[in-house]
């Protein structure tokens, strides 16, 4: 998967790079930074997106690890928290926002983590409760064969009650996660899920869904809180009897999920000539799509509306204290799916009431 | 060095023609009226063969005598062309494919070079993915479509995108722009959804415009209906219901959030009094409700 590593001059002098390298079985590359990698690398390669997905940038970060998930305009916020350790990812999704977000394209990987478990502790002292992870900007554990860092991250989380800890994938790499049982903190382990047919078609690289839920019965033995995310939601011919066929499988599995989110597939305009140019087979964008106000296009809402209604209700059927939420969906989409008052249902109680921001009284 | 040639004495070759399309009428004037004012550029020789300048060139007549500067050698020449040009009138970014790609197939800079300065220098970005959409442009686009593309100044991206459709689908294409008198945005509008109809019904974009032949009205119209079909109807049903209540209530276009939104502006109280009257028909408008639930599949 990784092809080559770059070194920064910074980052030279970490015991974790040569960890890293060393694991990689490549021989580093050493660079001055960032913009060396740019000018002297990444200009020369013909597909920039596809081929910086095999290259491993290690680096220093020098700014803030911690910050709260920007959520959308006028969409309701599920108070989630991330960490910027590692930007970018191996796989390669069709309907990655990455591919246009990122103004560098090799996979950035800060070897720093002692300023981060520094930051950490000072805001978990500082929180009653905090639920964070670390797959906004990166796929939490498709490096961990190399880096081991999801479970170096989970090991000092766990530590701290109150904190909840999840690492989102769509890897199958949890054998050498640690086992969790008895700790004060909760580890959850997150991973996106489609219908094989989505799998195939748009996740390059990605772990098949058996493996997936063969993966989430591994890290439930070990004590972790599990959770999916049907995120996005890809409407094709048939996607409404394979999303729900979907959900049994994962609920034949568990009995109960930490959370469960879903949201249907959206996209920024500038995400299209990407699918375009890159995923020739892709059927993404073979729907119908509305600009809607907040500049992504959407599938029409009554579509959206009708089917999440009918995905809600099987789950509901299947696992009655499973959280479900949406992502990126207004509060009207919300009111029509769930009922009026739905944000208010003691079962989401632990995605939305407990903020992050909530100190601890009298420190 | 400027010289003066007779036209009969200076060599071509269709390797240095970056303009295609057709030549502009201020050009063809001022050649007609004053000759060949500013010199130009060719290679040095006795016979020398000219790199720059041949739109004006064809507009000679065989005995005219022209100002040449000549250049040592073609490299030399390429770079004196491109740097006069750039300031003379901009390259479209066709164009600019068109010399780029004519100087890599031609070896004139090295790679690196090419990417390092000659990019850059056309204002296009320095890197390899660039490089390689000038390269396929050129030697993927038909001629007639690559002229039809040039003619709007098409970007090199679109360009790029039509350089990978197999011969008919080109010849389709070029047909069907040049045919309709489309403007560029039109023509990335039509292509965009041609796309995906292509896809979705398994036919060629032959097919497909042969099918847009039937139809009225707008063809970029047309183009969305296809494309569209759930969106247009539910237009379509919309706009026969709220034809009654015009100006007044308006559904969101993007047919999200809040359903339907009542506007009025009260200028007198008989007008509130009218207002009310019309929410009170709307509220018995059962052809409106009924769509609602329908629509949002509300139990
Ligand atoms: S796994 Fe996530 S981060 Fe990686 S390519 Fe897919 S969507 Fe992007």
């Amino acid at each position: 998967m990784i092809e080559k590593i770059f070194v920064t001059e910074a980052a030279a002098k970490y015991d974790y790079t040569k960890e890293i390298c060393d694991r990689a079985g490549l021989e580093p590359e050493f660079i001055r930074d960032d913009t060396a990698y740019r000018k002297e690398v990444e200009r020369f390669l013909s597909d920039p997106v596809g081929q910086g997905k095999r290259h491993l940038l290690l680096d220093v970060f020098k700014g803030e690890f911690f910050r709260k998930c920007p959520g959308t305009k006028g969409k309701v916020c599920c108070n989630y928290y991330v960490i910027d350790q590692t930007t970018n990812c191996p796989f390669d999704c069709s309907y990655c926002f990455l591919q246009s977000y990122l103004n560098l394209r090799a996979i950035r990987f800060a070897v720093n983590v002692g300023d981060l478990f520094r930051e950490l502790e000072a805001v978990f002292k500082k929180h009653r409760f905090v639920r964070l992870g670390t797959g906004e900007l990166a796929d939490s554990l498709a490096l961990e064969p190399l880096t081991g860092f999801g479970s170096k991250l989970m090991n000092f989380a766990v530590e701290f009650p109150g904190v909840v800890l999840e690492l989102k994938t769509k890897s199958a790499y949890v054998e050498n996660l640690p086992d969790v049982h008895g700790k004060p903190g909760r580890g959850v382990i997150g991973w996106t899920m489609e219908p094989s047919h989505v799998v195939a078609l748009e996740e390059r690289g990605t772990a098949t869904l058996d493996e997936r839920l063969e993966a989430s019965a591994i890290a439930a033995e070990k004590g972790y809180g599990i959770a999916f995310h049907l995120d996005p939601v890809v409407f094709f011919p048939g996607f409404e009897a394979a999303y729900l066929e979907l959900v049994e499988e994962m609920f034949s599995r568990h009995r109960t999920l930490d959370w469960m989110s879903l949201a249907g597939f959206r996209y920024e305009p500038s995400l299209k000539g990407y699918v375009e140019e890159r995923f020739p087979g892709s059927e993404l964008l073979d729907g119908e799509f509305l600009r809607c106000s907040d500049g992504k296009y959407r599938y029409l809402f009554p579509e959206r509306i009708r089917f999440f209604r009918r995905l809600v209700k099987k789950v509901k059927q299947l696992s009655p204290k499973t959280p479900v939420y949406f992502c990126m969906e207004d509060a009207r989409t919300w009111d029509l799916v769930m009922g009026e008052n739905a944000l208010a249902d003691p079962v989401l109680e632990p995605i939305f009431s407990r903020e992050g921001n909530d100190e601890k009284q009298g420190m | 060095m400027v010289k003066f040639f007779y036209k009969n004495q200076i060599r071509t070759d269709d390797r240095f023609r970056f303009h295609r399309g057709d030549v502009p009428g201020n050009l063809v004037r001022s050649v007609e009226r004053e000759g060949i004012l500013l010199p130009l550029i060719a290679v040095a020789g006795e016979q020398p063969l000219l790199v720059d300048g041949y739109r004006r060139f064809d507009l000679l007549s065989e005995g005219d005598s022209v100002p040449v500067r000549q250049m040592r050698d073609e490299d030399a020449a390429v770079r004196a062309a491109v740097e006069l040009n750039m300031l003379a009138s901009p390259y479209s970014e066709m164009e600019k494919a068109g010399i780029v790609a004519v100087v890599h197939e031609n070896a004139w800079m090295p790679e690196r070079e090419i990417l390092d300065k000659l990019l850059p220098r056309l204002g296009l970005k320095g890197c390899q993915s660039v490089l390689e959409n000038c390269i396929n442009v050129v030697d993927g686009l038909s001629s007639v479509l690559l002229n039809v593309l040039m003619a709007k100044k098409a970007p090199l991206k679109f360009a790029a995108r039509l350089a990978g459709e197999f011969p008919e689908e080109q010849a389709a294409l070029a047909g069907f722009f040049s045919g309709r008198r489309f403007s560029l945005s039109q023509m990335i509008q039509a292509y965009d959804l041609l796309v995906p109809i292509r896809k979705r019904d398994g036919a060629t974009i032959s097919v497909i415009i042969e099918k847009l032949k039937e139809t009225k009205g707008d063809v970029i119209d047309a183009l969305q209906r296809m494309r569209f079909p759930k969106t247009t109807g539910i237009r379509m049903k919309l706009g026969a219901l709220l034809l009654p209540y015009r100006e007044k209530l308006s559904f969101p276009p993007d047919f999200e959030g809040d359903a339907f939104r009542f506007s009025c502006r009260l200028k007198s109280p008989e007008q509130a009094v009218d207002c009310a009257r019309l929410l009170h028909e709307i509220s018995q408008d059962s052809s409106l409700f009924r769509f609602l639930s329908e629509y949002l599949d509300n139990d």
